[in-house]
């Protein structure tokens, strides 16, 4: 089934790839640059999937999160958070951050195809 | 360093092959059982490597060949006849013998090399396809035990945990458990906040990482999932029975539901487990679970030692006895309570001790099995063995004394009870004769019974016997049970033609004799045609028993509390004023022992005398005493051999003061009794 899924990334190339995949899965991709751009997707609109930058330009990542979560029609949609972060103390669990799970740049597409179908089943 | 094993390895490797006999015995009614296979495999491969590691090299080859052989079978190359348990059953016999060291190799290398030609025989015979057909039939199934413990912001993470329970569910067969603490997961769900636990028992065909894959986006101390594999099942036998339902799919979801929950340690089930503590109680699974393989573990330790410590626990009950009456004197409260004390701890000790010795019933008739088996295909008689009351726990001792007389009993019961095929058809029975076996509790005894079905005692030809024998006279009416009885004198033989099997019919006398040395006894029931039963009743316990401390002119004498039914007081006048010597009790005349009689002691001129009722095998009589005294715990010390041949005592027992109170023989009295 076409989901609608909001992909917040600041760097255009990665963006794209993230775009291209989730339209070869059949899917229709919202964009946006960073975090501040991202929040005129939740004015009741339906989104069923966010995939987030981290690190963004105005608005980054977690503070996006709060955003999205802070709404009641989004408060339980599933979040994931791509992040190049190696630094484990920096990123901190799923469960604290309330997202559905940590993507690691660069990811292999196969599993993030498998992640994406998996959490929209 | 290695000696110090050897002794214990024999003693786990005998237990081994007692139930490698009992899985060949099973597999031969059901060859397409995959279980025993796999058992008998296992058995095998634990004998190759422990042998080896304590020397028994000669053991590790010929296991080694045996465990190639049930791999095929495993494989599905192989068919299970009857041939291969035979020759797994003659393996078993030279393993023993090799334990034993009294194997000469030639035996071992003769079953090698039969061995050998079978599995090169097998592997040729395969056809190439068929063995990968047959495992890509053959999906394994595995059974994982999933706890599922979401944190309580689960939902905020874009997560519901009902699809990781859809996903379970699509991957097998499962059975699911909540524990949802104080709000139902309907409304826990509605609220957004997890407090729920789930407890998933999964059987699928997935591999465990594949398994681990459905709760992808949750972290590591949200869920644990645990492997049971047969193995683990096995060793379990709680377990097994629990989840072996499981297994199977034979099972209701209210019955599953009850087992799942008697599984759980107890403080994981209902609905009280600590949601806001789930880490913990994931952590906790495991080792509880292991731990449980480890109790249900057994120790062997030498029947040597344990006989010491009964030894000892026999003298502590005897001192704590004395130690009583002496402390009666002193009127001390502070001395009495402790000693109160000393004594509840000790008869607890003793209790354990007793408790010791016992083993269940079942790992003497799994030996039977074997026996009954060969005998059957012997003579060429179908028996259908049936066993009851395995579990019935009894005197290690005992069970031993009584090994020789039960193969008797089911020998004579083959043998002569149970008729060939075609008489049995002729007479409308089943082809198959059936053999009972049934243990049970009754009372302070162990209750064993072996029933055939068979043609029964001929006591006509019993008759003929024993008026042959000069035991009773051509015209002389004898009853039923006097007859059956004949058949347990010395010497007497119905059979004309001696038996390969089961000899020339000594054996009813020679059974009597060793169950009556154990303090129990034998009775024998038999209807013509119809069939014949043959109870054995057993004292628990040997050592230790309850008794009821009597007086007869001055002589201490007890009498096992489990014979006696009752006890009353009656005038001397009313006892001994007739000529016969009966008592009326319960409206029915029982026999009158005067013990004083009995004893060649002088009449007694005390008025009222002690009557005491007494029941061996439901026959009633009545033995006077001058007086009770009270009950008495009697540490049973076996009598000289001078006093072997006196009828009226089974043992002897230490008073606190030192003396020697008899234990009167109750059965042998009967007898002794009846037959003047």
């Amino acid at each position: 089934m076409k989901k609608r899924i909001v992909v917040v990334e600041d760097f255009n190339t990665s963006r794209q790839i993230i775009k291209k995949t989730l339209e070869s899965m059949g899917h229709k991709v919202e964009e946006a640059a960073d975090g501040r751009e991202a929040t005129r997707f939740f004015n009741g609109g339906q989104v069923d999937l966010v995939i987030t930058d981290y690190n963004m330009p105005n608005m980054d990542g977690g503070a996006l999160v709060e955003y999205i979560r802070s709404k009641e029609e989004y408060k339980y949609i599933p979040i994931f958070m791509l992040s190049t972060e190696t630094n484990i103390e920096k990123q901190t669990r799923a469960r604290e951050a309330k997202i559905t799970a940590w993507i690691k740049k660069p990811f292999e597409v196969t599993e993030f195809k498998k992640l994406v179908e998996k959490v929209l089943s | 360093m290695i000696d110090e094993f050897v002794q214990g390895f024999i003693e786990e490797v005998k237990e081994l092959l007692l139930q490698l006999e009992d899985d060949l015995i099973g597999l031969e009614k059901d060859p397409g059982n995959l279980e025993t296979v796999n058992n008998i495999f296992r058995v095998m491969h634990t004998l190759k490597g422990s042998a080896g590691m304590v020397g028994f090299k000669n053991i590790q080859d010929l296991t080694h060949e045996f465990e190639g052989i049930y791999e095929q079978i495993r494989e599905g190359q192989r068919n299970i006849d009857s041939s291969i348990v035979d020759i797994t059953l003659k393996g078993k016999d030279v393993i023993l013998s090799m334990l034993t060291g009294d194997a000469d190799d030639g035996k071992g290398q003769e079953l090698i090399d039969i061995i050998r030609k079978m599995t090169a025989k097998g592997a040729r015979g395969k056809s190439p396809k068929k063995p990968k057909v047959s495992t890509e039939v053959r999906v394994s199934s595995h059974l994982y035990v999933i706890l599922f413990s979401p944190d309580k912001g689960v939902f905020e993470r874009g997560l519901d945990p009902d699809k990781v329970i859809d996903e379970l569910k699509a991957a097998g067969e499962t059975h699911i458990l909540l524990h949802e603490k104080k709000k139902s997961w309907e409304k826990q769900k509605e609220e957004k906040v997890c407090h729920t636990v789930w407890e998933i028992y999964l059987r699928s065909s997935l591999a465990y990482s594949e398994i681990g894959d459905i709760f992808l986006f949750f972290d590591k101390d949200e869920f644990s999932i645990f492997e049971l594999s047969r193995e683990e099942l096995q060793i379990d036998p709680f377990l097994e029975e629990k989840l072996g339902k499981l297994y199977k799919n034979k099972i209701t979801p209210e019955q599953q539901l009850k087992d799942c929950l008697d599984l759980l340690p107890e403080q994981q089930s209902g609905a009280q487990l600590p949601a806001e503590k789930p880490v913990d109680s994931i952590a906790e699974i495991k080792p509880v679970e292991t731990s449980r393989y480890d109790m249900e573990a057994t120790v062997n330790v030498s029947s040597h030692k344990l006989d010491e410590l009964m030894n000892l626990v026999s003298e502590l009950v005897t001192l704590t006895a004395t130690m009583e009456v002496h402390a009666s004197r002193f009127n001390d409260p502070r001395l009495s309570n402790t000693l109160e004390n000393v004594e509840k701890l000790t008869k607890k000790f003793r209790n354990n001790a007793l408790d010791l010795r016992l083993v269940p019933v079942g790992t003497l008739l799994s030996k039977f099995k074997r026996q009954i088996r060969d005998l059957s295909k012997e003579l060429g008689k179908k028996v259908n063995l049936l066993i009851e009351g395995q579990d019935i726990e009894i005197d290690k001792t005992i069970l031993k004394s009584i090994e020789s007389p039960l193969q008797h009993i089911i020998r004579n019961s083959i043998d002569h009870g149970l008729e060939p095929e075609e008489e049995r058809l002729s007479k409308g029975k089943s082809p198959e004769g059936m053999l009972k076996i049934t243990a049970f509790y009754s009372g302070a005894s162990v209750i064993i019974q072996v029933q055939d079905d068979g043609r029964g005692i001929n006591l006509e030809r019993v008759r003929e016997c024993a008026v042959k024998k000069g035991l009773a006279l051509a015209d002389q009416v004898l009853s039923k049970q006097e007859l059956i009885s004949m058949i347990m004198e010395p010497g007497f033989t119905t059979s004309d033609n001696i038996s390969m099997v089961s000899g020339r019919g000594v054996g009813m006398n020679v059974v009597r004799k060793e169950l009556n040395s154990v303090g129990g006894g034998l009775e024998v029931f038999t209807e013509k045609n119809l069939g014949t039963s043959i109870t054995m009743k057993l004292p628990t316990t040997l050592t230790i028993i309850d008794t009821l401390m009597i007086d007869v002119a001055n002589s201490q004498i007890l009498i096992p509390i489990m014979d006696i039914e009752y006890c009353f007081k009656e005038k001397r006048q009313t006892l001994f004023n007739k000529d016969n010597r009966y008592i009326q009790y319960k409206n029915n005349p029982i026999p009158l022992i005067s013990l004083r009689e009995q004893f060649s002691y002088p009449a007694s001129d005390i008025e009222d005398l002690m009557v005491i009722i007494i029941n061996k095998f439901d026959r009633k009589y009545a033995v006077v005493a001058d007086l009770i005294i009270g009950e008495h715990q009697a540490v049973i010390k076996p009598l000289g051999d001078l006093f072997v041949n006196q009828p009226f005592f089974s043992g002897g027992s230490i008073m606190v003061d030192g003396k020697l109170a008899f234990i009167l023989d109750t059965n042998f009295l009967f007898n002794h009794i009846t037959k003047i």
